[in-house]
């Protein structure tokens, strides 16, 4: 039997997703699902947008504050205001006990330290010091290469600092079939030829979750990757793979 | 066992799990938090079982992520913030500076070495000193430091000092930051930034030694220059040290290499800004005021000793192998 595709990227030790499993102390493993770069500029994108309004509100009240006790105070006041804010904002709140600033947790973000657990104090200082890098040459073009390149999408700032952006909730994970997607055909339960891994198992089980969510063409597609599992391709690969996936899930 | 007994037989624990985590991340205290433990540890078990049966993304997706949000409670750092800053000062700062000697000889000597050229230059061409800058500069120059009655020292107005305090922590901190951040390019970004922040400054002190007055510069200077300028290269030697795991990651991998030198360079970055933070207390009160000449160097001199001192001295003996060690 030749091998399927999941079984040669499980061979090569290439994963089949960008899931990162860690294995805890307690016996358990955890999966972090790092955030790719478009979910983080969109989150940064929110962060800048509340940096601004503060920023006019700050000065504001800069304004009002040198009409009460003069010029001088009130200009020390704000340059230490600002600087707080400038550097602040990030360390402040990804330290804290959510572990993202305002515009992370809009988008579902946390920052975490790369073993899964919280980034502390000096691992958040550590990657918002390096922000000044992953921003040059132009509007984070440094951070996004570093992203592209590196396994679990960090800039030179997650590097240094060992942190990770991740997706802190699932809830945008709805494994129920689509309205207007044509349903699945109904199958029996039937094992797969040969043992999988449990990535591979995983995989499969996915794949009959999710295969409500596509078009025909498209859950074809998907099947015809393990064809060398399930034997054969088109519809009756997709029949043949949902069987197995079914039988994986139910028994 | 089928997916939905077992759900059914744990969905209670379950929810107790995670309105107890709910209530412990919005910050209150809880009677029923010495619970979570146990809790946890259940729940590990039940989302080890489900991932084994691979029992559906969604429950198993829900289990994983609620394991995390207890993890990230139990596992949360608390608490002796003062014991920390302490230990950080007396102990790991200049630890780890003594360990990066070499790096901090290579960042004082790109700082100092322009600084010095430029203060030659007044003496023998003082065309290197315009050209760097400015006639805008040198106007301002002229005004602060310049022949003349001290108007620049009467700083009338009521909270002025404050003011220049807080321009010097904005400004100052900041270059410093900036510098530690930048040095992870491959050391360019400190290199750079040391050498022009050498420049400029020697520029000034020059056009001061060519133009101005000597003793009103060196009255106003001598009293945080020891912890600036310091401070500042000890900045940049933080930025050195990011940008050698680029270059010189050694046995490790980069991306190891990296992680190493972020541990070994906090210390310096907390304690570089804090020189620079503390001068900037100095600069903003107690610079700029009236007072004998003599007084402010003998101030200005045993800074400078007492921050040798600190350095070279402090944390000498501890335990070998703990903390930055």
């Amino acid at each position: 039997m030749t091998m399927s595709a999941a079984q040669t990227a499980g061979a090569m030790g290439k994963p089949l997703d960008t899931l990162q499993r860690i294995e805890l102390a307690e016996g358990v493993d955890i999966e972090l699902r790092p955030a790719g770069v478009m979910v983080r500029a969109c989150a940064f994108s929110i962060d800048l947008g509340i940096f601004i309004v503060a920023v006019i509100l700050l000065s504001v009240a800069g304004n009002l504050l040198a009409a009460v006790t003069g010029e001088g105070f009130a200009a020390g006041t704000m340059s230490i205001v600002g600087f707080g804010v400038y550097w602040g904002y990030h360390v402040f709140y990804e330290a804290g006990v959510r572990g993202a600033t305002p515009g992370k947790r809009r988008m579902g973000l946390r920052v975490v330290a790369d073993g899964g657990g919280p980034a502390g104090l000096g691992a958040v200082m550590l990657r918002n010091v390096v922000r000044v890098a992953d921003f040059l040459p132009w509007c984070y073009l440094g951070g996004l290469v570093s992203c592209l390149f590196t396994r679990r999408f960090q800039r030179l700032g997650d590097l240094v600092a060992h942190t990770l952006v991740v997706y802190e909730t699932r809830k945008d994970v709805v494994v129920e079939p689509v309205a207007g997607m044509p349903p699945p055909l109904p199958v029996e339960p039937e094992p797969p030829p040969v043992t999988l891994s449990r990535e591979e198992r995983g995989a499969v089980v996915r794949f009959l979750e999710r295969s409500g969510m596509w078009s025909g063409p498209r859950r074809r597609e998907v099947a015809d990757h393990a064809s060398g599992l399930t034997g054969t391709g088109g519809e009756d690969g997709v029949v043949r793979l949902r069987a197995m996936g079914r039988w994986l899930r139910d028994s | 066992m089928t997916q939905q007994a077992f759900t059914e037989q744990n969905q209670k624990r379950w929810a107790e799990t995670e309105a107890l985590a709910a209530a412990l991340e919005k910050g209150g205290k809880t009677a029923e938090a010495v619970r979570l433990p146990m809790l946890y540890r259940q729940l590990c078990a039940d989302s080890a079982l489900a991932q084994h049966r691979i029992y559906g993304e969604k429950l198993c997706g829900e289990l994983n992520a609620l394991v995390i949000r207890c993890r990230n409670l139990l596992a949360r750092e608390e608490g002796a913030a003062a014991w920390r800053v302490a230990t950080l000062l007396l102990r790991d700062f200049p630890v780890a500076l003594r360990r990066e000697w070499r790096l901090f000889a290579l960042a004082m000597l790109l700082f100092f070495g322009p600084m010095a050229g430029m203060v030659a230059a007044a003496k023998y061409d003082p065309r290197w000193i315009f050209s760097v800058l400015g006639p805008e500069e040198m106007r301002m120059l002229d005004g602060m430091y310049g022949p003349g009655d001290e108007k620049e020292f009467l700083r009338g107005e009521f909270g002025s000092d404050f003011g220049m305090f807080g321009h010097y922590i904005e400004n100052n901190v900041s270059i410093g930051l900036r510098m530690a951040g930048a040095g992870v390019l491959a050391m360019v970004g400190a290199l750079f930034a040391l050498a022009y922040q050498g420049v400029v400054i020697g520029a000034m002190q020059g056009y001061v030694h060519y133009a101005g007055d000597t003793e009103k510069f060196y009255r106003f200077v001598s009293g945080h220059a020891a912890f600036e300028l310091v401070g500042i290269v000890i900045c940049g030697t933080a930025g050195l040290r990011l940008g050698q795991a680029v270059l010189k990651p050694g046995r490790m991998s980069r991306g190891d290499a990296l992680a190493e030198a972020g541990r070994q360079a906090l210390p310096l970055i907390y304690g570089g800004c804090l020189l620079v933070f503390f001068a900037a207390f100095i600069e903003g009160f107690w610079s700029a005021s009236p007072g004998s000449t003599q007084v402010k160097y003998a101030v200005g001199a045993m800074n400078w000793l007492l921050l040798a001192v600190y350095l070279c001295g402090c944390g000498r003996g501890g335990k070998e192998g703990s903390g930055a060690a």
